[in-house]
């Protein structure tokens, strides 16, 4: 299962903003035109089925006012996101309108093969095929009864399947659900964060990667040995990455390095920034999270790890959006990767985010004919490029 | 003296019937810009190298699909700064892959090749971003790059349809260095293409164009813009 379409309507420079996604896609772009924004809206989105959105905006320090475009009256956040399974085939969608005065989604409508959830003026109904009806169209059962619809007689924040037991769900929005909630965004990794001792990680790195330490214990020695392999490809003198439980529950990374018959064990507040920020990066992808979401990828990591990273992000069977100002991460993108999955962002006069396919704007697609991705990236006057983007025929 | 000429199609310098990677012959339709390059030579060194046949024509499409021999070095990515100017990249890259063919060319004919490379200045590659200058310097730097000496950069500024209205130009006295400064946009109201079809009466297209070029109507030797002086000297001095 992936995201291959999200449209978001109202939040923050999100208008009216269509984003298509390949299963790899990195969205490019000058300083300030949104690209940690979509990091940020899918977050948001995400946590709507994880709910407790006021402990969201607390973390990220924002009032529920900072969630809306400044340029717009209009309160409520429109989304849809269109979902594809792994062959590639319409797997289902999910719309709604998030409320951001009532901070939860006043409608949804949830469709995934076969299978529906609506939410309408305080009721709501879930659809599933009738066992054993035959009836098919399109090759899903058909629902041949009308489903009952339930008043919500419970509160609850973002959306209403945060409060639905899974129990009472079809197995495919159950699946769209842990889908959803699995997604974190890593678009504000600090290092000062990673290096912080820990006690539990709630199934993900945390704002920042400040839950790093615990997220890695909680991946269990099995995995954390694959990501100590894969770090010591590029780090000669590793020889172990540890996760030590200090007393209370609290967790500790550390490395041990060899250098000739020398060992050298280093805590994570030592432990350089670029190694950590691949720890991080591998520990997101060794984790059962489908959808890895990183920002200003190239931070920290020097350029002899490039193509290392470039390879991990590209092959793993994720979806992967990552961000990025580098014309080095991008020359390392096989041409037809670059084509599907490299996002040129740009705003419009009027202030709102919009999204182009970069080598589909026509200068661009030839550019890449003869050239790599970064040096067509980094030939590219972008600042001029809005208006060879408004000529094309599509618009954008 | 063998000549290789690549542009972007009919209204320059022409197409390549399917079937060859560099068409001769009758496999070769050129267009209006390979007779004044045919023009310039013959009033210079009186030959026409259409009339002897001593001419191909590679598409640009063929060129550029040799793109992947200058992509595989990862790691070597060329970056724009002080020296080298952004939107010139193509240029370079362009000048280089066709220099290759015309090495090759030259390799199996035991004779020398000049080889001429029509782009647009404001055409799709760089959509009218970056300065003419640098990129005929990236040209010629591309050539230069796979040491090839008789490289010929071709291009109009902002398009070929100035050289032409420069051409057609009542009184041939008049400075038609404006042009140059007109923006090379179709879709633009006073655009240079419109002037073009409202001075033939006509759409211009590629073989009206070569029709009236080949008839006398349209004479490259009354253009003196800038762009196309830069052109005839280079080609002079390679030939």
């Amino acid at each position: 299962m992936r995201i291959r379409q999200l449209h978001i309507d109202n939040f923050k420079s999100l208008i009216d903003f269509d984003l298509p996604l390949a299963k790899f896609t990195c969205l490019i772009g000058l300083n300030g035109v949104g690209k940690s924004t979509v990091l940020q809206c899918i977050d948001f989105l995400a946590q709507q089925v994880r709910g407790d959105i006021k402990e969201w905006l607390r973390e990220r320090t924002w009032q529920s006012r900072d969630l809306n475009s400044r340029l717009r009256t209009k309160r409520n956040i429109d989304f849809k996101v269109e979902i594809v399974d792994d062959w590639d085939q319409a797997y289902g969608s999910w719309e709604g309108s998030f409320n951001t005065t009532k901070l939860y989604c006043t409608s949804e409508h949830l469709s995934i093969s076969g299978t529906g959830l609506a939410v309408e003026d305080g009721t709501y109904s879930i659809h599933q095929p009738l066992p054993n009806s035959g009836v098919r169209v399109g090759g899903r059962p058909f629902v041949t009864q009308l489903p009952a619809e339930k008043q919500i007689d419970f509160s609850y924040e973002g959306s209403i399947l945060s409060q639905l037991k899974d129990t009472g769900l079809p197995g495919p929005i159950v699946e769209f659900k842990r889908f959803l909630q699995n997604i974190r965004s890593l678009d504000l990794l600090s290092p000062e964060q990673l290096r912080q001792k820990t006690r539990d990680s709630s199934g993900s790195l945390g704002l920042g990667g400040k839950r790093l330490s615990s997220f890695l214990h909680e991946l269990g020695p099995e995995r954390r040995a694959n990501l100590s392999d894969q770090l010591k490809r590029v780090y000669k003198h590793l020889d172990t990455m540890n996760v030590r439980s200090l007393r209370s529950g609290w967790k500790l990374l550390e490395i041990q390095e060899r250098f000739g018959d020398k060992k050298l064990t280093t805590e994570a507040r030592h432990i350089n920034d670029g190694m950590l920020r691949l720890t991080a990066i591998l520990s997101e992808l060794g984790s059962d999270h489908r959808f890895v979401l990183l920002d200003e990828i190239e931070n920290g990591i020097n350029p002899e790890l490039v193509e290392f990273v470039i390879d991990l992000l590209t092959t793993t069977p994720k979806q992967v959006l990552v961000t990025t100002h580098s014309p080095l991460i991008l020359n390392y993108l096989e041409d037809e990767v670059a084509r599907a999955g490299v996002m040129y962002l740009y705003k419009t006069t009027d202030g709102h985010t919009q999204a182009v396919p970069f080598f589909k704007i026509p200068s661009l697609a030839k550019k890449l004919e003869v050239m790599g991705p970064g040096e067509a990236f980094v030939d590219t006057n972008l600042t001029l490029l809005g208006e060879e983007i408004e000529q094309m025929p599509e618009g954008r | 003296m063998y000549f290789l000429f690549s542009g972007e199609g009919a209204t320059d310098l022409g197409f390549g019937l399917p079937g060859t990677l560099i068409a001769e012959g009758d496999q070769y339709h050129h267009g209006p810009m390979t007779v004044f390059a045919d023009r310039i030579i013959e009033s210079r060194h009186g030959y026409s190298p259409l009339e002897s046949e001593c001419c191909g024509y590679v598409s640009e499409h063929d060129v550029a699909a040799r793109g992947h021999e200058l992509k595989s070095a990862r790691k070597m990515l060329a970056l724009p700064g002080a020296k080298v100017p952004k939107e010139t990249r193509y240029f370079f890259n362009t000048a280089r892959l066709l220099a290759r063919f015309a090495r090759d060319k030259g390799a199996e004919r035991y004779d020398d090749v000049v080889a001429v490379l029509f782009r647009d200045s404001d055409g799709t590659a760089s959509a009218g971003r970056g300065l003419w200058p640098d990129k005929r310097k990236s040209m010629l730097d591309g050539f230069a790059e796979e040491d090839f000496l008789r490289g010929v950069p071709m291009i109009p500024k902002p398009k070929s349809e100035a050289w032409i209205i420069c051409a057609l130009k009542a009184d041939p006295y008049a400075a038609c260095d404006p042009l140059e400064d007109r923006s090379g946009n179709d879709r633009s109201p006073n655009s240079l293409k419109g002037e073009l079809e409202r001075l033939l009466g006509e759409p211009a297209t590629g073989e009206l164009l070569l029709s009236k070029i080949e008839d006398g109507s349209i004479d490259c030797h009354r253009i003196t813009m800038p762009s196309f002086l830069s052109f005839r000297e280079r080609l002079e001095e390679v030939v």
